[in-house]
């Protein structure tokens, strides 16, 4: 244990100091392309509990999640029991769930993807998106600021034209020493304030240094939120491809 | 009134503990999972002699999952339902008792019969999988998902919905093997072979997805009939879209033709939108709209139209979410046509329904 924590704190040191003396000399693009690669990886394994509070309920949902590049996830819902067995495959564009009660898959239509993901502040395209806020807009840094007493730039994000997202801008807050996130702004094509995501408890898990815990909050909803904890991750591993398939959708194991 | 002796079946009785006490200890010695739901099921109507009746049904469903090897895994979905009200001295509530289903096997036996509680327990699922290097194998009572349509479907010859049943998502399921061919993350090849009480049936269901389009293509052997059929599953500018066509080479009757199309869509507001149209020789058309009226509570009304006769079939509801594992949900089935009509023979249904999942 002593040697993993020591070893482990020589690799954060090391990667925010090179950070640190690098990411001065990045651009804005490639500031966020670090920053998103941090909490993505090529492929990642995880679970993850999510936390819905609104002023009628708190519900907690709890989830393993598979990724591979952008294209593809997919997620089993392990909690609470009524949820439990429910399954999301994302391959490309298109998403299908499998629903326990009916014990079938059902294609999800693009229509839904808006739609809010299991009564949270995140839509179905929040959750498998595959939009890329460093292929589809582009970037400038705009401010350093400081979130949560971390010094930061704060880059904004214009999607390309034609790019298929759904945000109009986007403001982007990412750590000075090493591009770790700490906060978005998502605005609509009008440049109304929709959804601000903060990223919390930064932490050395699964071989880097990453936010664990995240809030999404909706305007206009007061007292509503959704916290999303990281409680296992596992980056930069190999990950089956039968892992995302329709077989394995309906297998509920 | 019936002695306690006279209305409980002590053998099955006795069996059921025994199933229980081996079940337990089964499952004691492997890995397993235990879930499942407790369901109150109230409602009102009147029966096809016009007599007024309620009918209170609880149902607990165990859930038992279990991983006996690498390879094989075995699922059990035990029921015991107690019914209560005053349906228990109809008519339709012994045709009801006595009906068994189309399935090889009843799988269902009766606990206690007296005039005021009927109590039974059946094995809703119970099917190994037998994870093969061809594909899965699955065999025993199970749910063949074939179709692509929410209100109707052509190509399920299996378990197609009955939407106007007060429990929908209730399937028999059939007794029979499945294997499921994986070709592709999203195309595969289904087998099927099903053993009912008076024939026995066979097919295959082969699908994949093509430029963003699930297809499917199928054909079988049901009885003495065969049934040759097409699906599909893809979008429109962002609306889902969906087609079932089913063509029964029937011996006994005229050959026929069965088609679903099928639209839904979701505005950002939480308002969802279906419509399906289904031809089997009479027209009907069907429009569902639910929304969230806020968080924990969803309204909606479906409308189900018989062209033809020009009965039709609505049903309003409200379910609202008591906790994260229950819900609560009331509504209604009103059905109004002319005499002889498809829906206007029946009459009425006012329900609630509480579920609890553990």
């Amino acid at each position: 244990m002593y040697r993993f924590t020591a070893g482990a704190l020589l690799i954060c040191l090391a990667s925010i100091f090179c950070s640190s003396s690098l990411l001065a000399e990045l651009s804005a693009k490639e500031i966020i392309k670090k920053s998103d690669g941090l909490i993505r990886g090529n492929s990642s394994r995880g679970s993850l509990e999510m936390m819905i509070t609104n002023p009628y309920f708190e519900r907690t949902l709890k989830m393993k999640v598979w990724n591979k590049g952008r294209k593809k996830t997919f997620i089993r819902i392990t909690y609470p029991a009524k949820e439990a067995g429910t399954g999301t495959l994302k391959i490309g564009n298109e998403m299908w769930n499998y629903l326990p009660s009916i014990e079938k898959i059902i294609k999800v239509p693009p229509s839904m993807m808006m739609a809010a993901w299991m009564g949270s502040d995140f839509t179905n395209d929040d959750i498998v998106r595959e939009s890329s806020i460093v292929e589809d807009y582009n970037h400038r840094i705009v401010a350093e600021e400081k979130i949560d007493n971390y010094a930061a730039y704060k880059i904004e994000a214009l999607p390309k034209p034609d790019a298929p997202v759904v945000w109009g801008k986007i403001y982007y807050w990412a750590r000075k020493s090493d591009a770790v996130p700490l906060r978005e702004e998502f605005y609509d094509e009008k440049g109304k304030l929709i959804k601000v995501m903060d990223y919390k408890e930064i932490k050395f898990m699964g071989g880097r240094v990453i936010p664990t815990f995240m809030t999404m909050r909706t305007m206009g909803k007061e007292n509503s939120k959704t916290v999303l904890r990281i409680i296992e991750s596992q980056f930069d591993i190999p990950i089956a491809d039968s892992i995302f398939s329709l077989r394995n959708l309906q297998m509920v194991k | 009134m019936k002695s306690l002796f006279k209305v409980w079946k002590p053998r099955r009785l006795v069996a059921g503990f025994v199933v229980w006490f081996f079940l337990f200890e089964a499952v004691s010695a492997l890995s397993f999972e235990i879930s499942g739901n407790y369901k109150n099921l109230l409602s009102a109507s009147k029966t096809q002699l016009k007599e007024d009746y309620n009918l209170d049904l609880n149902r607990l469903r165990l859930q038992i999952k279990s991983q006996l090897s690498e390879n094989l895994s075995a699922d059990l979905q035990y029921d015991i339902e107690a019914y209560l009200g005053s349906l228990l001295k109809t008519s339709t509530f012994t045709a009801f008792k006595n009906y068994r289903p189309p399935t090889k096997f009843d799988l269902i036996s009766t606990l206690l019969d007296s005039e005021n509680l009927y109590v039974r327990q059946k094995l809703y699922r119970f099917y190994f999988t037998c994870a093969l290097p061809l594909g899965d194998l699955k065999i025993g009572r199970q749910k063949i998902p074939w179709g692509v349509g929410r209100v109707w479907n052509a190509t399920d010859p299996f378990n197609p919905v009955d939407f106007v049943n007060l429990e929908r998502e209730e399937r028999v399921g059939v007794d029979g093997i499945s294997l499921d061919i994986p070709l592709s993350a999203l195309a595969g090849l289904n087998l099927v072979y099903v053993e009912g009480k008076s024939n026995r049936s066979m097919g295959g269901r082969l699908r994949t997805n093509i430029e963003g389009t699930d297809y499917s293509v199928l054909g079988a052997k049901l009885g003495s009939d065969y049934l040759l059929g097409f699906d599909f599953a893809g979008q429109i500018r962002g609306a889902g879209v969906r087609g079932e066509f089913a063509y029964t080479k029937a011996q006994a009757e005229a050959d026929y033709l069965r088609l679903v199309l099928s639209c839904d869509y979701t505005f950002p507001s939480s308002l969802y939108f279906l419509t399906e149209f289904y031809y089997n020789g009479q027209h009907y058309g069907f429009l569902g709209l639910t929304y969230d009226i806020f968080s924990l509570l969803k309204g909606g009304i479906y409308f189900m139209y018989n062209m033809d006769d020009g009965s039709n079939f609505v049903n309003p509801f409200l379910d609202y979410s008591l906790s994260e594992n229950s819900s609560w949900v009331i509504g209604s089935h009103i059905l109004s046509g002319k005499t002889g009509s498809e829906f206007g023979a029946f009459s009425n249904v006012y329900y609630a329904q509480i579920k609890w999942f553990f």
